[in-house]
């Protein structure tokens, strides 16, 4: 058995408890910015307001906040790793070491036992780090895995998302029909995985299985069939004893761009669960890249505790050619077993399923 | 496990399962890379317009899929894609950031290979590969990565390896590789220092 818990999310919405509060009252941390876009324009993004901390300093307090909720001295253990899942990194440590500088910080601060591993697998990153994280337990190489999950808002990003005309000029509306694009947000998440349950403080869940796939069709367009969104799926199912039908709420990616959240409907229709309540938390969040996946695991966790449904927002109207069954009012229900599912440019899609402790 | 082909590019060199396979009068990157290009007669058009990241990965898997017949009897979601670096893809991200900061105009052509998986997307599109894909950033080159990387995935979640580590700075050193599993046990090692071993051998 793996667990997974001692949930820590560090944004522009504030801590765990806080976001998860903001979300179920339908408050987003999104919010305009004047005129930063290149051209000057005007965007809606969520970034923190006063005091925004550096990379590492964002790092530190979110590790920091995690282990709180853990046994003392598990990070410097042995048989403990600390993955770092961003995009980005640090980019005020120049391009070369932008991922590489932050994770030795961290290795020489805490005097851990291993260097970090850093993932940088586009928007999936996040979901990834935690199946590699869940890998090298079930494989007995760690017994402890921190995933750490984190990126910033810099010019560099707000102006390639501006090119590629990605950006909306309002709050964003996942899977809704006026949906124009995303917003970015920036913030860290982490999680802990861990073969020994004595380890996490507050209860944690399980982790049942994940897989990635590739779509193989395109480097920055997802695939018009949601081909490997569907494998992955696919795959994190059959590793598993679930069955569509035991999934109680599935946390899709839902960057509110017309091209993915088509996809993404296309695909859980092709997998027959279109009618299984669904969400995207990036209404509230913003989308953090690198940091999304472990972010929005982190409020699945707080879902299935507080058997709670948290709401999507921005959405009133189909917008995709396929239904989906968008939690538009937070709810509650018991919520035994979680999708969490993502995708990002480079054609990679990943999944995950989470179970409470029976 | 064991490993059935390897591609090494050292500056100027390239080696295929520790023979020489052709040497560049030049080690810039992007001489060596079109110069490599022609010399393995592709006809890819795509090629043309991918970062030097890109290219190199695609190049020394085209070598690979070349001269390991291997790696054609498994199905597309069979092999797994786990490539590595230690600078992620800085040379693209200078170039963006020269579009806008230079130029004064952000390029999306650049931007979108500002992320080092994109190499992954590349070979899975070239190749029609469906299976899993990760890029891992470490400090140095590690075959302890790659090995103990290969017990995680074979055979729970692949049944083959494409492992990569695709470096551009401060010199080019490229080493892609498939393993694939030699006998019917459970237990699947591929030993570092088999790994090692390849990576070391650029005479």
């Amino acid at each position: 058995m793996i667990y997974i818990g001692a949930e820590t999310i560090l944004s522009p919405n504030g801590n765990t408890k806080d976001c998860f509060r903001k979300i179920a009252e339908k408050k987003s941390g999104v919010s305009k910015i004047t005129g930063n876009g290149f051209n000057g324009e005007s965007f809606y993004c969520s970034m923190f307001s006063d005091s925004r901390p550096d990379f590492n300093t964002l790092a530190v307090q979110t590790i920091e906040q995690l282990l709180e909720k853990s046994k003392a001295n598990l990070l410097t253990e042995e048989s403990t790793l600390l993955i770092i899942s961003t995009t980005k990194g640090d980019l005020s440590k120049g391009f070369e070491n932008a991922i590489v500088s932050p994770a030795k910080f961290l290795y020489e601060k805490y005097k851990l036992k291993h260097f970090p591993f850093s993932i940088s697998n586009a928007c999936a990153s996040g979901v990834m780090a935690i199946n590699a994280a869940a890998a090298f337990i079930e494989n007995k190489q760690y017994q402890n895995v921190i995933v750490l999950g984190i990126d910033m808002i810099t010019d560099f990003i707000v102006y390639g998302f501006q090119s590629l005309y990605a950006i909306s000029d309002e709050p964003c509306k996942p899977f809704d029909s006026e949906r124009k694009g995303i917003n970015l947000g920036e913030g860290a998440g982490a999680v802990l995985l861990s073969a020994n349950k004595d380890v996490f403080t507050t209860t944690p869940v399980c982790y049942l299985s994940g897989s990635s796939s590739n779509d193989a069709n395109h480097i920055s367009g997802p695939s018009r069939t949601g081909e490997g969104l569907f494998r992955s799926v696919n795959k994190t199912l059959s590793a598993s004893a679930i069955k569509t039908e035991n999934i109680d709420f599935i946390s899709a990616h839902g960057t509110a761009t017309v091209f993915n959240d088509e996809m993404e409907a296309i695909a859980f229709n092709r997998l027959n669960m279109q009618h299984i309540p669904v969400n995207s938390f990036k209404g509230f969040t913003g989308h953090t890249l690198g940091a999304a996946g472990v972010i929005e695991t982190a409020l699945c966790i707080t879902c299935m505790h507080e058997n709670t449904l948290l709401p999507s927002a921005g959405y009133y109207t189909k917008g995709t050619s396929i239904e989906l069954n968008l939690i538009t009012q937070a709810a509650s229900a018991t919520i035994n077993t979680v999708l969490k599912t993502a995708s990002g440019f480079g054609g990679c899609n990943a999944s995950l399923l989470l179970q409470k402790i029976k | 496990m064991k490993i059935s082909g390897c591609c090494r590019i050292h500056q100027n060199k390239v080696l295929v399962n520790g023979k020489k396979y052709f040497a560049s009068d030049n080690s810039q990157h992007d001489e060596l890379s079109m110069q490599l290009y022609r010399f393995l007669k592709t006809e890819y058009p795509k090629f043309y317009k991918m970062d030097l990241l890109s290219k190199m990965g695609f190049l020394a898997t085209e070598i690979i899929c070349q001269t390991t017949s291997a790696i054609s009897k498994f199905a597309d979601d069979e092999i797994a894609l786990l490539f590595a670096n230690s600078h992620s893809c800085s040379e693209s991200d200078e170039r963006f950031n020269h579009s806008f900061k230079v130029e004064k105009s952000p390029s999306p052509a650049q931007f979108v290979y500002t992320l080092p998986n994109i190499l992954l997307g590349e070979l899975a599109i070239r190749n029609k590969w469906y299976g899993e894909n990760l890029f891992t950033l470490l400090p140095a080159f590690s075959a302890e990565y790659f090995s103990s990387q290969a017990g995680i995935f074979v055979p729970q979640k692949a049944k083959a390896l494409l492992c990569g580590w695709v470096n551009l700075f401060p010199v080019t050193d490229v080493f892609v590789f498939f393993a694939e599993s030699n006998s019917e046990t459970a237990q699947e090692i591929l030993d570092s220092k088999e790994i090692e071993h390849w990576y070391n051998n650029i005479k």
